[in-house]
């Protein structure tokens, strides 16, 4: 719940709080000094009138036991020049006044009865008694009348004089709470304005200008800190937001690629398939020219391959993705891999018009996924005969730092130096999509299996003048791994 | 308001002076009183008394007729300490073991006789006679209307080496 205290401005609370706190203390202290002053006052009375009523009773005693009144009067008039006593008055042992002091301008008198011995308030008034003895017998009573107005007026004084001191206290205060304020709460409030016009402009780069005192300091660094945290996070949603509208272009070009390139073989796979249907029904199959026929089926067949390696590069794309990249390790040459894939690939090389050559030292054996490593240099020679403008390319294998190294080299189209690492990204292309067909997943799949085996891939192009990709593939592997590996390598 | 209270106290203070002044009591009894308190504002020489439980000595005519009273006033007092012993003498008896010595009820010969007797014994000497100062007595006694007034003769209380309290003497009519 809040007060309205809790509701009110900074100065008006600053106002109360330094207001109350001067004048408790000033109202305190000066009731204090007033309390102090009037039972000191009344210390010094009671000690006069104690001192006064001993010459009293000693000069009385005689008087009183002759029963002189005029000597009592002529006693208690010689004493009664004292300001503050009001009347004496002294009794004999019958309770009879025998002599008396009345000081004529005050409207005091004095009791009818001696009373008991002692001090006594009586309005304005105080009355103290004393029992006069000769030989220790009572022979009286004197009572003396103290007045207490001056004292009273004096008390009055004083609580005049500290309610003055109170308000100058109070307008001094106002007037320095006034000050505190403009040193406490005017940063505050331009700090404030300065969150509301962050707030409105939603500009963050706005900064709090530095302000005096430490807490102030503190909290204007914090504020600063805040808002270039804030803009960091505007700037960081900013990005995360551009990748992820890159992210769908790329997937929106990359369907309307994938749906083109998986059309492109099914046409024809179709009209040769329906062909054959067409001979099966005539009954023309067995007349058909058989080289015809072989080279239909051959045909066929090649797109049959091409669509089935755009499916397991999908494939892989999404194992990739998930993760789901596991390697089948074996020792493998990596000369023979190379020879392997290269030999495969001898039907298809005049269709690409280059000169394959192989450049191949002994490499010692490695643990490794042989048929990962097959669709690595499958990738790699395939993007060497479709962008090698059918000039010659070579595979080469090598020791080196640990590693096996595998370069491919082409001299055909190159690769421009802004698009040498884009090209190792997913769907990424450096060539238009109307001239070579492809999804632009292969070096992409390649890098990735390159990567789950500890090596690396990179390439040295200049466009125009041909590409060489190396692969570096360490022939030993990390320590902890390579202990619980089966002895597969003699 | 005030002032009506002031004057009533007046009123009170006025009465209660006259009461004082009519005292009930008869002449004989405040002659009684005085003389006790006589004797509590005088010092007699230390030699005077024996042992500390020597009474005090007031002797008095054993004639008069305040010698009754005193006995009846004076029977259980004390004064300088002491108790009162009182001795009814006659004329002939010795006065000298006396502290005080009450003189008025004897014969002016027989009071001048004893007063010379004891001439500078440590012995105070009350009279009533209006010669009893210059006879030699120490306080001398006097009917002043409703009060009783005393003069004292300093000469004969030195001689009896008695010391008179200032505020006694303060009190006297007449210090001869
Ligand atoms: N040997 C090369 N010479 C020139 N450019 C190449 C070569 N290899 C790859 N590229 C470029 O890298 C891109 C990505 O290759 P890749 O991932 O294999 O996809 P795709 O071959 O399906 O286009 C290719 O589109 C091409 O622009
Ligand atoms: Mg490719």
């Amino acid at each position: 719940m809040r007060t309205s205290f809790g509701r009110a401005t900074i100065r008006t609370r600053l106002t109360l709080v330094m207001m109350s706190v001067v004048l408790l203390v000033l109202g305190f202290t000066g009731t204090l000094l007033i309390l102090v002053d009037a039972s000191s006052e009344r210390e010094r009375l009671l000690r006069e009138v104690k001192s006064l009523s001993e010459v009293i009773e000693t000069g009385s005693t005689a008087a009183l036991a002759f029963r002189d009144s005029r000597a009592l009067d002529e006693l208690l008039a010689s004493i009664g020049t004292i300001r503050s006593l009001a009347a004496a008055c002294i009794y004999d042992e019958t309770g009879m006044i025998v002599g008396s002091y009345l000081r004529t301008e005050s409207p005091i008198s004095c009791p009818p009865e001696p009373g008991s011995a002692g001090l006594e308030s009586v309005g304005r008034n105080l009355w103290f008694r004393r029992v006069i003895l000769l030989e220790r017998r009572k022979i009286g009573t004197l009572v003396m009348v103290s007045d207490l107005t001056e004292t009273y007026a004096k008390v009055r004084a004083d609580i005049g004089v500290i309610l003055v001191v109170l308000g100058l206290a109070a307008v001094l205060a106002f007037v320095l709470s006034g000050f505190a304020q403009r040193i406490i709460s005017s940063p505050i409030l331009r700090l404030a304005s300065t969150a509301r016009t962050v707030t409105h402009n939603r500009d963050t780069s706005i900064r709090a200008s530095p302000e005096s005192g430490a807490e102030m300091i503190d909290l204007i660094d914090s504020f600063n800190a805040m808002l270039a945290k804030i803009g960091e996070h505007d700037r960081e949603r900013e990005r995360l937001l551009q990748e992820a509208r890159d992210a769908i272009r790329v997937r929106d070009d990359f369907m309307s690629i994938a749906s083109h390139e998986l059309r492109t073989p099914i046409t024809p796979l179709k009209s040769q398939v329906q062909l054959i249907q067409r001979l099966v029904e005539k009954r023309q199959l067995a007349s058909y020219p058989p080289e015809r026929l072989e080279s239909l089926l051959g045909v066929t067949d090649r797109q049959l391959s091409r669509l089935s390696s755009l499916v397991d590069d999908l494939l892989d794309v999404t194992r990739i993705t998930a993760g789901r990249l596991e390697l089948q390790r074996r020792a493998v040459r990596l000369g023979a891999v190379v020879r392997d894939v290269a030999e495969r690939f001898l039907p298809q090389m005049g269709q690409f018009g280059s000169q394959v050559a192989l450049e191949l030292e002994d490499v010692e054996e490695g643990l490794w996924d042989r048929l990962r490593l097959e669709q690595v240099v499958t990738n790699l020679l395939t993007n060497a005969l479709k962008y090698g403008e059918g000039k010659p390319v070579t595979l080469r294998t090598s020791t080196g730092l640990g590693s096996a190294v595998l370069t491919v080299q082409d001299r055909g189209l190159g690769v421009d130096p802004k698009d040498q690492a884009k090209i190792f990204e997913r769907f990424e292309r450096a060539v238009s999509s109307g001239h070579f067909g492809g999804l632009g997943l292969g070096l992409y799949i390649t890098r990735q299996i390159v990567q789950a085996h500890e090596g690396e891939i990179g390439i040295e192009s200049e466009p125009g003048k041909g590409s060489r990709f190396t692969v570096r593939l360490p022939l030993r592997r990390g320590r902890e791994e390579r202990e619980d590996l089966p002895r597969a390598i003699p | 308001m005030v002032r009506g209270i002031q004057r009533v106290s007046w009123m009170i203070l006025l009465v209660a002076r006259l009461t004082w002044a009519e005292t009930q009591y008869s002449a004989e009894d405040v002659k009684c009183a005085y003389t006790l308190n006589f004797a509590k504002f005088i010092d007699w020489p230390p030699d005077v008394f024996g042992s500390p439980r020597d009474g005090f000595h007031i002797c008095v005519p054993a004639q008069g007729a305040i010698a009754d009273r005193m006995e009846a006033l004076y029977s259980g007092q004390r004064v300088q300490n002491r108790a009162i012993e009182l001795l009814k003498l006659s004329e002939r008896d010795s006065w000298s073991r006396c502290q005080v010595a009450y003189l008025n009820g004897l014969a002016h010969g027989a009071r001048e006789r004893v007063l010379s007797a004891l001439r500078g014994k440590p012995v105070l000497t009350i009279g009533e006679s209006h010669e009893f100062n210059r006879e030699g007595g120490v306080i001398q006694l006097r009917h002043a209307g409703v009060h009783i007034r005393f003069s004292v003769n300093l000469n004969a209380a030195e001689k009896a080496r008695l010391r008179i309290s200032s505020k006694l003497l303060k009190l006297a009519e007449e210090v001869r």
